[in-house]
């Protein structure tokens, strides 16, 4: 009772305790310290360029500092000779190092640990036979989600919540296939030049004269050219090419402004994409995730999943199926017809009970759409593909008729079944009856 | 805070250690502010990793106006939301809430507020993010609606309805553990 009626003060005054730990607190200093270091080297660098147009605008020093390139190429030419000879890298020299490539496997590694980790195979003629992509990987080593593709049957599981999808879908091999064209460095270069005819991005290739560092080959993509399926700022990746083998040996991604939670101008290492060998074998099974995931798993067929709002109508925009299918969804709150609520939210036929029986529950009692607004494209990059539909719709408290805005409501495709539209929903509490 | 001032004026011209005292005299705060918000550690600890070293690429070129702290709280919330969005899960349907790990040992006489607290935060664990997140950021960090507003990216309109409905869920959700 206390608790309820003083709950803004008790909340004030109840933070919770959490306190950092030795490791954390060391990986962190260390890490920052780094990258201190690393912005206070490249300004280091530029302020001797400033200083050396200084010096050169200056009549009096100008004859000093060409004494100093005289002498300099006198007691350098052997050096110079040296960079002379050595040939100048070009992209085609990596297409040629993985040609024959018939496997690769990367791993995208976020502050020096795992994110994600990838399989890619080339049949015998060189056309992508099968990916798997483990995704989000905690400090566990247990993935969020595995993607499993072969030639466009696609398997998707989520080990935490014991889920195994089932889906053959155009759109979704789409995504695979410009995933393994963006990372797979057999692919990459072909891509990256075909970004740069057309405009999209711009291509810079620094090689330095130490044989021991890699070449940086940095790729500038405009807005919305990052991906294939949303919406993007401005991105940058920084290949890395071994000097010896002209092989990938890692992809730097970098991200910029407001999109991402910094500053406009200001750029973030997001994480690298490390390529940890070229044709070595795979593990056996590798690409077999029904034996992998045992049998305490749900098994999904999304092909046969009566799920969402079906559209016979080829013609209408995303925007005119996106706003149907929320009205659809209130309109089935408002008659009670909650098995109706739960296929348009997505839910698979063995687990609407419980859905139906936690909507029960919550004693909702809505009655009028009041209004839909225009859709738009989900702020965050990766729900792009995901359209927003605010509305205000009525709800019924004792008797007394209250409106509710609701911004927490959004359209999406399901997998496997591109003529129908499923309602994501966040706010069912906006909806509850006191 | 003056003392943060002189921290953010020596951070500028490189001095680690200046950085290495701004860390430790926030992590704790910043970090339970990334567990009130997304409800499990280890993704937390990687959201205070990510705005202390995004802090530290700032050397030399960072403007402070305003409150430090507060600067580094909305860093976090930024990141967290991000997080929390890409973790949503909408591919395969509803997200997973996670628990939170156990604390260090208490003194005796912190035992009463110990668990109150441990009962104020497994109730807003089911709250909506966005609720919690406001809720969590103007009573804990004492930040304003317009600053949430701002950060977020909505309307202060809609920052106070979800800090109102995430109150009353939450008073609901009392009655239901009184009545039982």
């Amino acid at each position: 009772m206390k608790l309820k009626r003083n709950i803004e003060k008790l909340i004030r005054i109840l933070k919770p305790r959490v306190n950092t730990g030795d490791e954390m607190d060391k990986m962190i200093l260390d890490d920052s310290f780094a990258a201190m270091n690393r912005v206070m080297q490249v300004k280091s660098a530029c302020i001797g360029m400033h200083i050396g147009r200084k010096i050169m605008r200056n009549p009096i020093t100008k004859l000093a500092a060409a004494a100093v390139v005289v002498a300099g190429v006198v007691f350098g030419v052997k050096v110079v000779m040296n960079d002379l000879v050595r040939p100048v890298y070009a992209l085609e020299q990596t297409l040629e190092a993985c040609k024959n490539k018939q496997q690769a496997h990367f791993t995208f590694v976020q502050k020096d640990e795992l994110n994600k980790a990838a399989w890619v195979e080339y049949d015998a003629d060189g056309n992508l036979a099968r990916v798997r992509v483990d995704m989000v990987i905690d400090s566990n080593g247990v993935p969020n989600q595995v993607i499993v593709w072969q030639k466009g049957h696609t398997q998707c599981w989520n080990p935490k919540r014991k889920e195994l999808r089932l889906f053959d879908d155009e759109q979704y091999t789409a995504i695979i296939l410009h995933f393994v064209r963006r990372y797979d460095p057999r692919r990459a270069v072909e891509y990256m030049q075909e970004l740069e005819r057309k405009g999209d991005v711009e291509i810079g290739i620094e090689q330095p004269s130490d044989r021991s560092k890699p070449i940086a080959v940095t790729v500038n993509y405009k807005p919305n050219t990052f991906r294939v399926d949303s919406a993007y700022p401005p991105m940058r990746e920084v290949m890395l090419v071994d000097q010896t083998t002209k092989l990938v040996t890692a992809v730097e991604v970098w991200g910029i402004g407001k999109d991402f939670g910094l500053k406009e101008d200001e750029w973030l290492l997001f994480g690298v994409y490390k390529y940890d060998g070229y044709d070595e074998p795979f593990e056996d099974g590798i690409f077999d995730l029904e034996a992998e995931v045992g049998e305490d798993v749900n098994i999904i067929d999304m092909m046969t999943l009566d799920v969402g709002l079906e559209f016979a109508e080829p013609n209408l925009t995303e925007e005119q199926m996106a706003v149907a299918a929320v009205r659809a969804f209130f309109e089935s709150l408002i008659a009670k017809d909650y098995n109706e609520t739960a296929r348009l939210n997505g839910v698979p036929g063995e687990m609407r009970a419980e859905f139906i029986k936690g909507l029960e529950k919550m004693n909702l009692n809505v009655v009028e759409i009041v209004s839909i607004g225009e859709p738009r494209p989900h702020s965050k990059p990766a729900l792009g593909r995901f359209l927003i539909v605010p509305c205000t719709i009525a709800i019924d408290i004792n008797g007394q008729r209250v409106e509710k805005g609701i911004e927490d409501i959004s359209v999406g495709r399901p997998m496997g079944h591109p003529n129908r539209r499923t309602v994501e929903f966040d706010a069912w509490s906006a909806l509850v009856v006191k | 805070m003056l003392e943060d001032r002189v921290l953010v004026w020596r951070f500028n011209r490189g001095s680690k250690e200046s950085l290495r005292r701004i860390y430790e005299k926030y992590k704790d705060d910043l970090l339970g502010l990334a567990v009130s918000l997304l409800r499990d550690r280890s993704t937390a600890e990687d959201v205070v990793h990510d705005v202390i070293v995004g802090f530290a690429q700032n050397v030399g070129t960072f403007r402070l106006s305003g409150s430090l702290k507060g600067y580094l709280a909305t860093c976090v919330a930024n990141n967290a939301r991000d997080r929390n969005r890409l973790k949503s899960g909408r591919d395969v349907g509803l997200a997973a809430i996670e628990e939170i790990e156990g604390g260090p040992d208490r003194p005796a006489q912190d035992a009463i507020q110990q668990e109150q607290s441990q009962r104020l935060e497994e109730l807003l664990a089911k709250l909506p993010y966005e609720q919690r997140e406001v809720i969590v950021l103007h009573l804990h960090y004492g930040m304003r609606f317009r600053q949430i507003a701002r950060s977020t990216g909505v309307s202060t309109n809609t920052i106070q309805s979800r800090y109102r409905y995430g109150l009353d869920k939450l008073r609901s959700l009392l009655d239901g553990e009184v009545e039982k």
